[in-house]
């Protein structure tokens, strides 16, 4: 699946037109010409600080919406996050 | 929205002046006759004609009590005033997206779920997020969000 360019405003990050690719499959059969994108829905991710935000979700009718609390697990080294 | 207060006679000049402090305008004390309304009026009125609105975008995301002071200077006087207020409001919006929040973001009630994501320096941030997690015929799933 991918997201085609969205929105980052001030502590979200908005994409509203996530798709899902189809079509692909694993080793030397694997043929990008095969595979097909379809809209899937929006995800938004809403930071309360540098480690804890809020990931909400829009999905197809099977998949309706919701809202999951994360936090982080792991940050690559070298950066830093004061927020 | 100011109050610009006037007494006349025996007018309760603690509500007046409490009610002008209140909104920003100004009592004038008693005194107040027919015959210098029109001067003390037109006091109110060159007020009004020479005021200044000025805007500020604070600059801190923090919290709490915030200070502004305002000077004017000109060639003979200064004038300064200060006033503060309660950010809250700010504090909720203003974290930005920024390099360091890229990593793995998980929710420990959904192991083997999470969220890595990406985010590239520069004044727009761009951004790659990758989530995994599994679909309605629970096989896993991939959605990998790119923001540019």
């Amino acid at each position: 699946m991918a997201g085609v360019p969205r929105l980052v405003t001030n502590n979200r990050i908005i994409i509203d037109n996530v798709q899902q690719f189809e079509g692909g499959i694993f080793g030397p059969g694997y043929n990008p010409s095969k595979v097909t994108a379809q809209t899937w829905g929006r995800v938004e991710m809403s930071f309360q600080s540098c480690s804890n935000l809020s990931f909400s979700y829009q999905g197809p009718t099977a998949y309706g919406s919701g809202s999951i609390p994360l936090t982080r697990l792991a940050t690559p080294a070298g950066l830093t996050c004061t927020q | 929205m100011p109050v610009f207060a006037i007494g006349f006679g025996s007018a309760d000049t603690a509500v007046l002046s409490s009610l002008a402090q209140q909104t920003g305008g100004i009592f004038h004390n008693g005194g107040a006759t027919s015959a210098n309304s029109q001067a003390i009026l037109q006091s109110i009125g060159n007020l009004l004609a020479n005021q200044y609105v000025v805007r500020w975008q604070p600059t801190s995301t923090s919290s709490g009590t915030r200070t502004i002071e305002l000077i004017a200077r000109t060639a003979t006087a200064t004038a300064r005033a200060t006033g503060s207020y309660l950010s809250t409001i700010c504090q909720a919006s203003a974290i930005p997206i920024v390099p360091g929040m890229s990593g793995t973001y998980y929710n420990a009630a959904r192991n083997f779920e999470g969220v890595v994501l990406e985010v590239l320096a520069g004044t727009t941030p761009q951004v790659a997020m990758y989530w995994y997690t599994y679909g309605v015929d629970r096989k896993p799933l991939w959605l990998v969000c790119l923001v540019w």
